[in-house]
């Protein structure tokens, strides 16, 4: 009995590294080919046979990588950070708040996520063009600022699991909704925050047709931006390692990230599923 | 009397810290997207060159839609589109056997599921570019893998148009897996495990138990799965830009919003480029309203 168990364990094993070296094949695959001289790609073998950085040194010189990082950041960490704090407090109020028309306002509010982004990013285009922002980083700043519908659905979940004999104590102690929304909430929701925090960082980070749309000058553009540019640009001459340079500098910050939030974030996303 | 008097007060209250709680949201979704909207269903009835005035553009009623809808390539588009939603039906079967795999909380299970998400949280542009080149016909990884067990003459991915789309399916099943095995889990975790206890008793043998207990029950995971891979795959635009150039071999990879997005900004057809944009949000809209319907779960208090 225990040798079958082991022997069903082992097959299960397996099949889920199979799959794991599916899963990261790709990406081991565009780092070593980005090590490689352009005249090696067609050689056999996964390890290049001389390490060759030109590529790296390349995409330095030809596309102002700072700067792109640097701009990415700029439309990823302040909105997210004051649209989160937005997110938290309407979820607050949605989960605990009594008030005239909450569940009509919230539908109202969800219904943000029927609307796919293709279909309003033409008046979007004339809106912020009309204002004189195209070209400039407010696009893709102003719309984070209000908050993230899908961020204030899940946290609204999320806080119904707080107790509201804590937020009753909180008021016999004389502390109003907003000394409430401060010291506990944020408090209390705090972990799940940041794991959506994170996945919507991560998102922005790998946002590609909203920048392309806003931000036609270089120096404003977003690092997927500058890189896909580049890419687009060897593929014509298939310079294969110089196009997988670009996508591991696209990768490498997200792979940090991931790696020091992977616990929190697959945390949050399975407690934040649908629930049943 | 006073006491009634006193909660009336704090009601009033309530109001007033709700409302002000929620306002920042609710003037976002008026002035980016209910606003917007509204100009796209206007513009959509209009002749409207990108550059010009949107309230200087000729009114034409219905003739984008009639354009459209007598345009092969948009019809072309939008079956590209939903060719692709093919890869919803295999991620649900292989994220539910994965998922199956990895619900026992063991150690290497756990290191197994963070795996699994890396592609999830990566870059789809990093990602297009290298699947573009594993799919090369020359010296590309996966023929030179087909060569090797023994298929002499492996597609042409890129070249043939009856192949390229499944480089955009295999990619995305391979992006999204993940996820939906993460979710699975976590619907799987949810099942009290007496059923299962009960059931063995009365004599179910594997089969039975995922057919009668655990389909059923993670029934509201899988859909969805189901709707938001509609809703994402309906808005498909970086991947098939990306890895084809244009419309792809014979037309055979654009998108609906590829389509939209090259008569608007290249073409400068705005009022047909919103036009096909409203269809989207149409389809977009009613698949949502179907998911509500059946689910009636959103904003309701479980």
């Amino acid at each position: 009995m225990k040798a079958k168990k082991r022997v069903y364990d082992t097959i299960i094993f397996i099949f889920l590294a199979v799959g794991a070296v599916i899963m990261l094949y790709p990406f081991i695959w565009m780092i070593f080919t980005s090590f490689k001289p352009k005249m090696h790609i067609y050689l056999v073998g996964l390890l290049p046979k001389t390490w060759d950085f030109s590529s790296y040194l390349q995409i330095w010189d030809e596309i102002p990588l700072v700067r792109g990082f640097l701009n990415t950041l700029l439309y990823a960490v302040p909105p997210i950070i004051v649209g989160s704090l937005v997110s938290v407090a309407a979820a607050f109020a949605f989960a605990k708040i009594r008030f005239v028309g909450k569940n009509v306002m919230f539908m109202v509010l969800l219904s943000a996520i029927m609307i796919p982004f293709p279909s309003i990013m033409i008046p979007q285009f004339v809106l912020f063009s009309e204002f004189r922002m195209l070209n400039t980083p407010w696009p893709l700043i102003l719309p984070k600022l209000t908050g993230n519908v899908l961020m204030i659905f899940f946290l609204r979940q999320f806080m119904s699991n707080v107790p509201d004999s804590m937020i009753e104590a909180a008021k016999i102690d004389g502390c109003n909704y907003f000394q409430i929304y401060w010291k506990i909430i944020l408090r209390v929701v705090g972990p799940a925050l940041a794991a959506h925090g994170v996945l919507w960082f991560i998102a922005t980070w790998n946002d590609y047709l909203a920048p392309t749309i806003f931000i036609k000058n270089e120096i404003w553009q977003p690092v997927t931006v500058m890189v896909a540019k580049f890419n687009e640009q060897y593929a014509i001459n298939t310079h294969v390692p110089r196009i997988m340079a670009g996508s591991v500098m696209l990768l490498v910050p997200v792979f940090i990230i991931y790696g020091v939030f992977q616990k929190w974030i697959i945390e949050s996303v399975m407690f934040s599923s649908v629930k049943e | 009397m006073r006491k009634t008097a006193r909660r009336l007060s704090i009601r009033a209250a309530d109001n007033i810290w709700g409302y002000l709680f929620i306002l920042i949201p609710l003037i976002g979704l008026a002035v980016f997207v209910l606003l917007p909207l509204s100009m796209s269903i206007y513009a959509s009835l209009t002749s409207w060159p990108l550059g010009q005035k949107i309230s200087a553009a000729k009114f034409v009623g219905a003739k984008n839609y009639i354009d459209m809808f007598n345009a092969p390539l948009f019809w072309q588009s939008l079956f590209n589109t939903f060719y692709y939603m093919i890869g919803i039906p295999i991620g649900l079967v292989l994220s539910l056997a994965y998922a199956a795999l990895m619900n026992r909380s063991s150690a290497y299970e756990k290191t197994f599921r963070v795996i699994y998400y890396v592609p999830v949280v990566t870059s789809v542009v990093a990602v297009s570019f290298v699947f573009q080149r594993l799919f090369m016909s020359d010296g590309g990884m996966i023929n030179n893998a087909l060569n090797v067990i023994g298929i002499a003459e492996p597609p042409n991915w890129l070249g043939n148009p009856k192949y390229t789309k499944m480089v955009i399916v295999i990619m995305a099943v391979w992006k999204g897996l993940g996820s939906s095995i993460i979710l699975y889990i976590a619907g799987m975790q949810g099942i009290s495990q007496t059923y299962y206890e009960a059931a063995k008793i009365d004599g179910a043998n594997a089969f039975d138990l995922l057919r009668r207990i655990t389909l059923p029950l993670i029934m509201p995971v899988t859909f969805y799965l189901i709707v938001t891979g509609i809703i994402g795959g309906a808005q498909m635009y970086v991947e098939p830009r990306l890895i084809f150039t244009n419309n792809g071999p014979a037309n055979s990879t654009f998108t609906t919003v590829i389509h939209l997005y090259d008569y608007t900004f290249k073409n400068s057809k705005a009022g047909y480029g919103s036009a096909v944009s409203i269809v989207l949000a149409v389809i977009v809209f009613v698949v949502t309203a179907i998911q509500m319907y059946i689910n009636g779960r959103w904003g309701e208090e479980r």
